[in-house]
């Protein structure tokens, strides 16, 4: 299929900063690690939830117990801020280590729940305060910080306190698909010349002390059933039945224009030249049937990086794990790409973070690039397509790679990361 | 209750911490030193100074009590008056 070539005279986002905190590990450094050597994290659920609801899912992706910090942080400010906030805060950090972009920059944060973990914990508070409602459970002390705690926009907030970031600060709310969102609309303004850069990713923490929220995605039967830990989270794969639930984290890209980063000598780890959203206009909780604006969504972004179906090396899928995303996304990819890219999804290491886990999937195309290497999905054993799944992951030389996310409300976002120095 | 002089010097030890942390840049923090006027907090500092004094110290303050709050030795008299002494491990 023939497709229109971008815009040569547009200004060209490049990505010169990544950070991370997921389910793998607090930093990116260990995550990548844990990619490298195709190591899930699985654990079972805490078995103080099952006071509430029988729940039909048994595992989930913890955060790593030492990520809650950032040294950005004074030593009282952790109690004012949901973890949400500090996730992105430490992401963000990170991204931005070894010096700032000259001009001005901007913040663009996806999440899906912003500090709901917060609201409900309040909320208890609010309605037992320093009582016993349950055995063994109190409500706590009503936070007079709540609604800062709990407002979607915190993240981005607490990166522009932190860093002094001073131009646009925005927050995105597009389910699952709030960071890939977050990541493109930055690229935009770039293209732009709204900002020079910007931090753009996703933060999302979905734990509360009773699994609401877990509880929430269970009773709707997205997460997965299989009762063993080791099969649990099995992207397309015949046998899934729903995503793996993580508890959070947050992933975060520094995206400059390619002449500030020249002028100012930045290592470039990628480029960021394909850009494209659309919305499926069909259902709150499930994707459209047909696939045909997830397949305008992917070659959208192709031809706005000026590539066409065969020129993509690898791609990140969406790739939850569930019955339905994972049947129409693969039947798509089927009819556009054939067997020509390895398909991978990350989700199969991580869990699905929600608002966040489209931005570490971008992390992990860009990081890969840099590598030449691509993820594994070690639970596919028996593929729904006739794609080219990578299993464990690999070393293979790549230069273009698609990165599709897809939120409930029928948010689609595709990216186009190029490896660096590719005219 | 009757406090020894060693349990009245670790209260005033927390008190002074707590203002430190909640006003880091502040020097020269006496017990008699008036919060707002002298040191300069304004309404968010003293929020988090309370909710930092109620889980320090055990308490729990009622949005009248702390805005009664001018200094910290007014805080030192209501943990007194209230029976607890604080968490003597800080």
């Amino acid at each position: 299929m023939a497709m229109p070539v971008s815009d040569p005279g547009r200004t060209r986002v490049v990505v010169t900063g990544l950070g991370a905190v997921s389910p793998l590990g607090p930093d990116l450094v260990s995550t990548w690690e844990a990619v490298q050597s195709t190591r899930p994290c699985v654990e079972p659920i805490p078995e103080a939830w099952e006071a509430f609801w029988k729940p039909k899912s048994r595992f989930w992706a913890p955060l790593p117990k030492e990520w809650i910090q950032c040294p950005l942080l004074a030593p009282l400010e952790p109690k004012q801020l949901d973890p949400v906030s500090i996730l992105a805060l430490e992401s963000a950090r990170q991204a931005c280590s070894g010096g700032a972009p000259a001009g001005r920059g901007g913040v663009f944060v996806g999440t899906g729940s912003g500090g709901g973990a917060s609201r409900f914990e309040n909320h208890l508070n609010h309605l037992f305060p320093q009582k016993e409602f349950l055995p063994g459970r109190r409500g706590g002390r009503f936070n007079p910080f709540c609604i800062a705690m709990g407002m979607p926009n915190s993240p981005a907030a607490m990166i522009s306190i932190k860093l002094s970031i001073e131009g646009p600060c925005r927050t995105f709310s597009s389910s699952c698909a709030s960071g890939t969102v977050a990541i493109g609309q930055a690229a935009q303004a770039i293209r732009s010349g709204e900002v020079e850069w910007a931090v753009a990713g996703g933060a999302e923490y979905l734990v509360d002390p009773d699994g609401t929220q877990f509880h929430g995605f269970d009773v709707a039967s997205t997460l997965t059933r299989i009762p063993t830990r080791e099969e649990c989270n099995r992207p397309f794969d015949a046998g899934r039945s729903g995503f793996l639930f993580a508890a959070g984290g947050a992933a975060m890209l520094r995206l400059e224009s390619e002449r500030s980063a020249r002028e100012r000598g930045a290592a470039i780890l990628a480029t960021l030249d394909g850009v494209a959203e659309n919305c499926d206009a069909y259902s709150p909780m499930a994707p459209a049937p047909t696939g045909e604006r997830i397949q305008q969504c992917a070659l959208e972004a192709l031809a706005d990086a000026g590539l066409l179906a065969t020129d993509v090396d690898c791609i990140n899928a969406h790739g939850t794990g569930t019955e339905a995303n994972d049947r129409i996304e693969a039947a798509m990819l089927e009819r556009v790409f054939g067997r020509g890219p390895k398909v991978t999804t990350t989700k199969a290491l991580t869990g699905h973070l929600i608002g966040a886990g489209g931005a570490l999937e971008a992390v992990f195309c860009v990081q890969g690039l840099l590598d030449q290497i691509v993820p594994g999905m070690p639970n596919l054993v028996d593929p729904i397509a006739d794609l080219d799944f990578v299993l464990r992951t690999q070393a293979s030389e790549h230069r273009n790679v698609l990165k599709l996310s897809f939120g409930f409300g029928g948010h689609n976002v595709a990216l186009v990361f190029t490896k660096a120095g590719t005219p | 209750m009757i406090q020894t002089a060693t349990e009245i010097d670790e209260m005033d030890a927390i008190l002074l911490d707590v203002v430190k942390k909640v006003l880091p840049k502040v020097q020269g923090v006496t017990l008699e030193s008036r919060i707002r006027e002298d040191l300069g907090a304004d309404s968010l500092d003293m929020m988090t100074m309370v909710m930092e004094l109620e889980e320090r110290f055990e308490l729990s303050l009622t949005e009248e009590e702390a805005a009664t709050i001018v200094s910290l030795a007014d805080v030192k008299r209501k943990i007194q008056q209230m029976g607890s002494h604080g968490d003597a491990g800080v």
